[in-house]
């Protein structure tokens, strides 16, 4: 029947199969196995996943001194899909692709890209950075070139700025890429992927007192500096109290967490880029003087913002169906609420998609060649529900 | 309106000539071009499809077009009972037909139907359920298997 199929509806008929099968018709015969390793296929296949399959997230917690790192449905029982093996720091997830650094308190920068759901991983090649004061770190996709990329800032004794280091993955090497010129100082934390660049936050001391805060992005195709503007009311707070997420599929939100406040705000800024469209939605109180203010960890699919209330007690939230501003009153029995680990920390919070990407690439994690990396494979597969 | 009763005449391979009507002849991308262009004033002769296989199609889009009404649950339960009843030989001319008389639901639905098929199939079982050529030497296939081992380690 492969003979005379249309190669148009063997390509529909892959693409709507989940990893797994798709990676077994590879051994059919010659023909299924270079369409499926051909990097148009893995993009039309990751696009099918990502419009037809239900949301899943990435959760990084702590229980007991033990990190874990798992898969899980972004559904209403956060039903857990895997167990991965924990890599030593999550720069990003993109694509079902996770960029992890392999020593986070070292600044020789080792990189690996890691596939779970397909088991393979590719070493980058060392950045050989020179003196750096402290450096950033974010990773994002291409959707011009098909291309998955790394960038890397970095701040020098002085406080300026360095040249920033861009990886390809298409061309498998680092190059630099002109710094920006402006005075905008940031903290070292990961950069968010949202709208085909990487952001972070920026400040400036004003001369009048309190901080000039804005975005800086950097667009992965174009691979040009942005800045966005934050609401002027901002100013007031220091550059530790601010931090970002991305919200939605293109837009972010600005997270007010001050250290001696007590309360916590939500800024979503509605369309990408509108400055005028910076939006208070939440405030968040401490219920009572024992209790901790409940902390924001992300978004979910639906729009909904996660919060851990406590001991790894996480409940979600409309914010359309808050007022804008209003309080919360956290002791409503009608909240529910998710367990992902009872008494667990969340670290971290991502958003995934199962994928092929790197299938054409990388290493097996389990081959011989490699059985002391750290991306180990050996307690990786206590798979739940398949795919 | 009139443009719907307009009729559009279809011959196929083996001679049988349907009457359509526009409504429902336009479920097909390339027939509502051929009417855009003005060309589908005269019968239109589909190569490669049979009588048979054309009434399959026929009766898909104008199940498609009388059901615009009801809800998305009526349409999926019609599309899968359609579905159900068309055998492996039948399923792969109706690919080849939707293919090219551009009729993309159905040609969704006719590729999910195989990926239903081969989900949870090994590699000897799918070339066997659709007649494929193992046309890799065992070495050749040995290696790709070691390099997917985990593929094969437990159902999906």
């Amino acid at each position: 029947m492969s003979d005379y199929m249309p190669v148009e509806a063997i390509l529909k008929i892959l693409s709507t199969l989940p990893i797994k099968s798709v990676v077994k018709c590879r051994s059919v015969c010659k023909s299924w196995n270079t369409l499926i390793s051909n990097p148009s296929f893995i993009l039309a296949h990751l696009q099918a996943s990502l419009s037809n399959n239900t949301p899943i997230l990435l959760i990084g917690c702590e229980k007991h001194s033990r990190e874990t790192l798992s898969l899980h449905h972004d559904n209403d029982g956060f039903d857990k899909l895997k167990q991965l093996p924990f890599p030593p720091f999550v720069v990003g997830s993109c694509n079902g692709l996770i960029c992890v650094q392999l020593d986070y308190y070292d600044y020789d920068l080792d990189f690996v890209l890691w596939n779970p759901s397909i088991q393979n991983y590719i070493s980058l090649p060392q950045a050989n950075i020179c003196e750096v004061e402290h450096f950033n770190v974010g990773f994002g996709f291409d959707s011009r070139t098909n291309d998955y990329k790394l960038l890397i800032l970095g701040v020098d004794k002085d406080g300026s700025w360095i040249e920033p280091y861009l990886f390809s993955l298409n061309e498998n090497c680092w190059k630099r890429v002109n710094a920006f010129s402006t005075n905008y100082d940031f903290l070292p934390v990961p950069l968010h992927f949202v709208n085909g660049a990487v952001h972070w936050l920026g400040y400036q001391k004003r001369n009048s007192g309190g901080h000039s805060h804005v975005i800086l992005g950097f667009d992965l195709s174009a691979e040009v500096f942005s800045v966005i503007s934050l609401p002027q009311s901002l100013t007031g707070f220091s550059p530790f109290d601010l931090s970002i997420m991305k919200y939605g599929e293109s837009s972010f939100v600005v997270s007010i967490d001050p250290l001696i406040e007590e309360f916590h705000e939500l800024w979503v800024m509605k369309e990408y880029g509108g400055v005028e469209s910076w939006t208070k939605v939440l405030t968040l109180y401490r219920v009572d003087r024992y209790a901790s203010i409940p902390r924001v960890l992300g978004f979910r699919k639906n729009g909904k913002v996660l919060l851990e209330v406590d001991d790894g007690k996480m409940t979600s939230l409309d914010l359309n169906s808050q007022q804008v501003g209003a309080s919360l009153d956290l002791n409503c029995e009608l909240m529910e609420f998710h367990g992902v680990e009872v008494g667990a920390d969340i670290l971290s919070l991502n958003s995934y998609v199962k994928s092929l990407v790197l299938l054409d690439k990388a290493v097996d994690v389990s081959s011989e060649s490699d059985v002391n990396h750290p991306i180990d494979s050996s307690d990786s597969d206590e798979s739940i529900g398949g795919d | 309106m009139a443009s719907t009763l307009k009729k559009i005449i279809l011959k196929s391979c083996d001679g049988k000539i349907l009457e359509v009507e526009e409504a429902v002849a336009v479920q097909s991308q390339m027939i509502k071009n051929m009417i855009e262009d003005d060309c589908a004033n005269e019968e239109i002769p589909l190569p490669d499809i049979t009588g048979e296989i054309l009434s399959m199609i026929i009766e898909y889009c104008k199940m498609h077009v009388d059901g615009e009404n009801n809800s998305n649950n009526e349409l999926i339960a019609r599309d899968a009972d359609f579905i159900t009843r068309v055998d492996l030989n039948t399923l792969y001319y109706l690919i080849v037909a939707a293919n090219f008389l551009n009729v993309k639901s159905l040609l969704d639905l006719t590729c999910q139907r195989v990926a239903d098929i081969i989900k949870g199939k090994s590699p000897e079982e799918i070339r066997l359920t659709f007649n494929i050529k193992n046309d890799f030497t065992p070495e050749e296939e040995e290696e790709i298997r070691k390099k997917n081992a985990w593929a094969f380690d437990y159902k999906d």
